[in-house]
């Protein structure tokens, strides 16, 4: 990619005359003359600049100045002339040959040669068009009154096109009545008196005066914005930024605005940028939310930006805007949290890991004794334990979830073993239920055991835990050509169809108090999704109010090798 | 039992509840036990002790037990002595693998695992 520093084309046009300066395409404007010095004094400069300024150019003479004439004085005033002229960026017709070019004036005729000329322009590479034009050989009211509406038709539809329209007016032939016309349907006037001035009807200048102080409100309003605003052309060039931006990027406007991303980030960045802009460019869609890192003055800024297409008046894409926040704090904050919450959890398991030592060492103790009852205890008071672990244990993985930090370790193991291991463990927690492992899968799958353990230790649990008076949990391993999956059946209070839909959120617990006399974090079902999504396979549930519940999950069997 | 009563277990931790509790467990299996409660020192103590197998928590301030580990290892005399990770950091497994460590146990843990780990070694 070229490296592109200067200013984008802009919509401001230098008119080459002093007292106007600076118009945006879409001006049209009049100037009032007594004598053919008047009108040098306006079109030369003007079209001068024109040619310089990459535009096409069209002259429509008139009185004092023929064709041939305005071709000498053009030459004599402009260095280069010929070579524009000879390059066919400017034209010069007599009046005869364009307002009057079939014997009379016909609005829609005129308008048309405007437009095809102005989309020749275009299509040969100049930035817009820049013409003169002149009615002095109106004699009659009624050609005045058609040509006044001919001007009042440009005005509407000037707006659309890189068009700048300099009508010249005869004082002479102007009466106070077409005086006011002619200032009406422009947006403002050049005429000399002593010098030339610049005169706008109190209308037009309100008008101007309501869009600039629109255009500082706006601004205002954009530079108040704690979010980060920029637009940007399809060259990935920053066309405006609001201070916000301005201060992110460490720079001021001036120096943002003109340059492109690869002016301003390393390469790579800039890239990345850039292809994000390409995508909303060309589909036309905005693309929210995106996360990425900004090289500022030597420290690294992430960013979360949201990028929407830009269009003009007529829908077309001309760029791209976007509204970008600083996450650099949140991110940092995100980190020490994660890094908090892993101190935190191994200093609580530290204590933890003592008391359960403690018990056993005094369950053993008891066991050679003849009394049962402080043996019962014991194995109760070190279930708990197990359970503040796993607590403690589940924090930590929702923690690193939220992070994306679920890092699995995949090996190979039997499925049917690891799931009749863990239904013995289980068995030894509930006297009431008797586990029960059905179905079969040949074979090793390859998976993150110690993830897949704490699924099926969460999903017996909840069984056992939510069916306190039925007999048994059925767990049945099955599978077919993709998948390898195992479901776990309780016959106990189930769940109602509104929970059901719930049940995989975070923190979520059905609205039930024997569920809730149970205690836990309502983590282990989001972290079960969390495993198993990881692990691209899917778990679901299945229940009838009163009798039961189900749950299955699914690991694809590509996971086998 | 009296087949340990020749062993010795060096125990590093920075937990004093933790260094109690498993000097309890392992002389009740007749191991001869040393506790020392921070990674600095602990050569010079290997040198005294001469321990047939360390337990290593991580987590220690100053020179924590992944820097043991590798000190140990890398030194001719020490090199072979069995190291078993303890600790309360998630994946102990992994981590115990990266640094070098022979074997590895999470806290909390089961008094039989502790000993079965123990006896594949010595």
């Amino acid at each position: 990619m070229a490296k592109i520093s200067q200013k984008p084309p802009t919509n401001l046009r230098q008119t080459g005359i002093p007292i106007a300066d600076e118009m945006p395409w879409g001006t049209h404007f009049c100037q009032f003359y007594q004598i053919q010095q008047d009108l040098l004094d306006i079109l030369i400069p003007y079209f001068k600049a024109g040619l310089e300024n990459n535009e096409f150019c069209i002259w429509v003479t008139s009185e004092f100045l023929t064709k041939e004439e305005v071709l000498r004085v053009l030459k004599k005033n402009i260095p280069k002339f010929p070579k524009f002229f000879k390059s066919g960026q400017i034209e010069v017709f007599p009046y005869t040959d364009w307002y009057l070019k079939q014997g009379k004036f016909e609005m829609e005729r005129v308008l048309e040669m405007w437009v095809a000329k102005h989309d020749e322009g275009l299509s040969r590479g100049f930035d817009g068009m820049r013409v003169s034009g002149n009615p002095f050989w109106i004699d009659n009211k009624k050609d005045w009154d058609d040509f006044a509406s001919y001007e009042a038709r440009i005005n509407q539809v000037i707006g659309s096109y890189n068009l700048l329209v300099l009508c010249t007016y005869s004082l002479d032939k102007c009466h106070a009545n077409e005086v006011i016309d002619v200032v009406t349907n422009h947006q403002f006037a050049l005429i000399k008196r002593k010098r030339w001035e610049f005169i706008e009807t109190a209308e037009q200048r309100q008008a101007k005066e309501v869009i600039i102080a629109q255009q500082r409100q706006l601004q205002t309003i954009l530079d108040s914005a704690p979010a980060l605003i920029f637009y940007k052309d399809k060259q990935n060039r920053f066309l405006q930024v609001n201070n916000a931006c301005a201060k992110a990027m460490g720079m001021s406007k001036q120096d943002v605005e003109g340059k492109s991303a690869f002016d301003i980030y390393p390469r790579k960045q800039a890239m990345a940028f850039w292809k994000d802009d390409l995508a909303v460019i060309k589909s036309g869609k905005p693309k929210i939310g995106i996360i990425e890192p900004a090289q500022i003055k030597d420290r690294t800024r992430w960013f979360q930006t949201d990028k929407i297409p830009y269009r003009n008046e007529k829908g077309d894409i001309i760029g791209v805007i976007g509204f970008a926040t600083d996450i650099t704090e949140r991110k940092t904050l995100e980190a020490r949290k994660d890094e908090f919450i892993s101190i935190a959890s191994h200093e609580l398991k530290t204590p933890v890991a003592t008391i359960k030592a403690y018990t056993q060492i005094l369950g053993r103790l008891f066991s050679l004794r003849d009394d049962p009852e402080p043996t019962e205890y014991l194995a109760k008071l070190e279930f708990q334990v197990d359970r503040l672990t796993e607590l403690i244990n589940q924090l930590l993985d929702i923690s690193r979830i939220q992070y994306g930090k679920l890092n699995l370790i995949k090996e190979k193991f039997n499925l049917v073993d690891l799931v009749k291991d863990i239904a013995k463990d289980m068995q030894n927690i509930t006297q009431r239920h008797s586990i029960v492992v059905e179905g079969g899968y040949q074979g090793k799958i390859l998976a993150d055991k110690h993830r897949i353990s704490q699924v099926l230790i969460n999903l017996i649990s909840n069984a056992i835990r939510y069916s306190p008076k039925a007999d048994q949990v059925i767990i049945k391993i099955f599978s077919d050509q993709n998948n390898v999956g195992v479901s776990v059946t309780d016959f106990g209070i189930g769940i109602t169809p509104r929970d059901l839909s719930r049940l995989f959120e975070r923190f979520f617990q059905a609205e039930n108090r024997i569920r809730r006399s149970q205690g836990g974090l309502g983590l282990g079902l989001y972290l079960s999704k969390q495993i198993i999504k990881s692990h691209k396979g899917e778990i679901w549930a299945q229940s009838e109010k009163g009798k039961g519940s189900t749950f299955t999950f699914t690991l694809p069997l590509s996971l086998k090798s | 039992m009296t087949d340990n009563q020749s062993k010795k277990i060096l125990v590093c931790d920075d937990d004093q509840g933790i260094l109690d509790v498993l000097t309890i467990i392992l002389e009740k299996d007749s191991f001869e036990v040393s506790v020392i409660n921070q990674g600095k020192g602990i050569q010079k103590r290997i040198r005294e002790f001469k321990p047939d197998l360390i337990l290593l928590d991580i987590m220690m301030p100053g020179i924590d037990g992944k820097e043991v580990t590798k000190i140990l290892k890398r030194n001719q005399e020490t090199s072979k002595i069995p190291i078993i990770i303890l600790s309360a950091l998630n994946n102990p497994d992994q981590m115990a693998q990266d640094i070098g460590a022979d074997d590895f146990l999470a806290k909390p843990f089961d008094i039989s695992d502790l000993t079965d780990k123990i006896k594949r070694y010595l």
